[in-house]
């Protein structure tokens, strides 16, 4: 195999941000290298590719690195022009679809897993904020996705899946794992019925059925951070 | 032509990344100063998620974001590009302006605060002005390379608002020497035509900066008395 084409992808097999970056290369079927990090044992090759966040995911392409997932993202889709598009053509709807991946990136930095970490943790009155504060930002993402799915119910044949869904599914893909290890409903059909059916449909698509993390695998790292770092993010 | 209009309040280095932007690119657009506090209804029904400006509002479709503004400027009015052609340089500036918007809480906490918790978050900031000074800017004269990118023009803040903000909350974070890069950069920034003549007015921004550290630290200040 020639040098032309190199990818490497390092990553850490629970996070997220490393799974949209999989998912995206499985589904414009670029061949990749895939190097497993010890995030308590961060390689030199890693802090050398990465020396401002020191983080994972870090995609070299030829030699060159590439850092910030959704960065990846769109670095992809503008250096492997063949194979399905996951942004879309129209500079208006391409602005939308940035909007909301970077809605829901600042809520899932700032506090998403910190709100379910102490929602967990409490009981009473701060457990009920703590939920409120979850549900309030899924309902504005829920109202505001509306908009691109005036259907409803999503579908996905062909496995035609774009950015935003690349986004979504990488943070809940695994809500059931979340759900089972912090003992809390986060995605409830009753209560967010689009993100619920959305999620629900993404995780039948293969390439995302593929790149979900083992189910059991998934409550023990989320229980193991629930008691030892109430304060931390989930970021890698 | 359709038509573009840019709603925006004076004080906001966020809108003026998009005004910036708008006229390097020599776009024609109606300018709506808002009131950040009675906001129009125009803003809150083009924007209903954050409610904020700049938005950016193109033959009747509302765009909000600064920096998801940028980049559909960028896409929409291709003449004086303000990204680079190369995938792998549009990445690194990219890389850039996630940054700027992920670091901002981080680099404007000094002026929210006071006492100990300042010197903490002015020492942060610090060191955020170091990643830039070394990794960012380098040996560029602009992020953008030799010509202003979309990545200067996010980090226009640091040519004019940081001063103010730094003047407003007693705190100095370009010390003399420190940062020679980023003092040239700021220089060079503030020289560019279009830059040149659109900062805001100095004094009407540090009236401004002062009423709002005197909201955010009342509180903090009476807490400290207290304490």
């Amino acid at each position: 195999m020639g040098e032309e084409n190199k990818v490497t992808l390092y990553g850490m097999w629970a996070s997220p941000f490393v799974r949209r970056v999989e998912i995206t290369l499985k589904i414009k079927g670029i061949p990749y290298e895939y190097v497993e990090e010890d995030l308590r044992n961060k390689s030199q090759l890693l802090l050398q590719y990465n020396p401002v966040h020191k983080k994972v995911p870090v995609l070299v392409h030829n030699g060159k690195p590439i850092a910030e997932s959704l960065v990846i993202l769109e670095y992809i889709e503008e250096t492997w022009k063949n194979g399905p598009k996951i942004l879309p053509e129209d500079p208006y709807e391409r602005a939308k679809v940035r909007f909301w991946a970077s809605f829901i990136q600042q809520q899932a930095r700032q506090s998403l897993f910190d709100s379910l970490v102490s929602a967990a943790k409490s009981s009473g009155e701060a457990h009920e904020k703590a939920m409120k504060e979850v549900f309030e930002k899924l309902t504005v993402f829920e109202e505001g996705m509306k908009d691109f799915f005036p259907s409803g119910t999503p579908h996905f044949e062909d496995e035609n899946i774009g950015f935003l869904d690349i986004v979504l599914c990488s943070l809940f893909g695994h809500h059931k794992a979340q759900e089972e290890a912090l003992g809390l409903k986060i995605i409830d059909p009753e209560r967010h019925p689009l993100v619920y059916s959305w999620v629900t449909a993404l995780n039948e698509v293969p390439a995302v059925k593929e790149s979900l993390p083992p189910h059991d695998k998934m409550v023990a790292l989320i229980q193991f951070l629930r008691r030892n770092a109430p304060h931390r993010s989930s970021e890698a | 032509m359709e038509e573009v209009k840019l709603l925006g309040a004076f004080p906001s280095p966020f809108t003026h990344r998009v005004i910036w932007a708008l006229k390097l690119k020599g776009v024609k657009y109606d300018y709506v100063e808002e009131n950040i506090f009675n906001k129009s209804h125009l803003l809150l029904q083009s924007n209903p998620v954050h409610q904020k400006v700049p938005v950016l509002i193109h033959g009747g479709k509302p765009l909000a974001e600064s920096i998801v503004i940028l980049e559909y400027i960028e896409e929409t009015w291709p003449q004086n590009p303000l990204f680079p052609h190369d995938p792998y340089e549009r990445a690194v500036a990219r890389f850039w302006l996630r940054f700027g918007e992920d670091k901002l809480p981080a680099f404007w906490a000094f002026f929210g605060t006071v006492g100990e918790e300042q010197e903490k978050a002015t020492k942060e900031a610090k060191e955020l002005l170091r990643i830039l000074e070394e990794h960012g800017l380098g040996e560029r004269k602009f992020f953008g390379g030799n010509e202003i990118g979309l990545t200067d023009l996010a980090f226009g803040w640091i040519a004019c608002w940081l001063e103010v903000l730094g003047e407003v909350a007693g705190v100095k974070l370009l010390e003399a020497d420190g940062f020679p890069r980023l003092q040239r950069w700021i220089e060079d920034f503030k020289e560019v035509p279009v830059i040149k003549e659109t900062l805001p007015d100095r004094k009407g921004m540090l009236a401004y900066f002062r009423y709002r550290r005197s909201t955010f630290i009342g509180e903090a200040a009476s807490y400290e008395a207290a304490s």
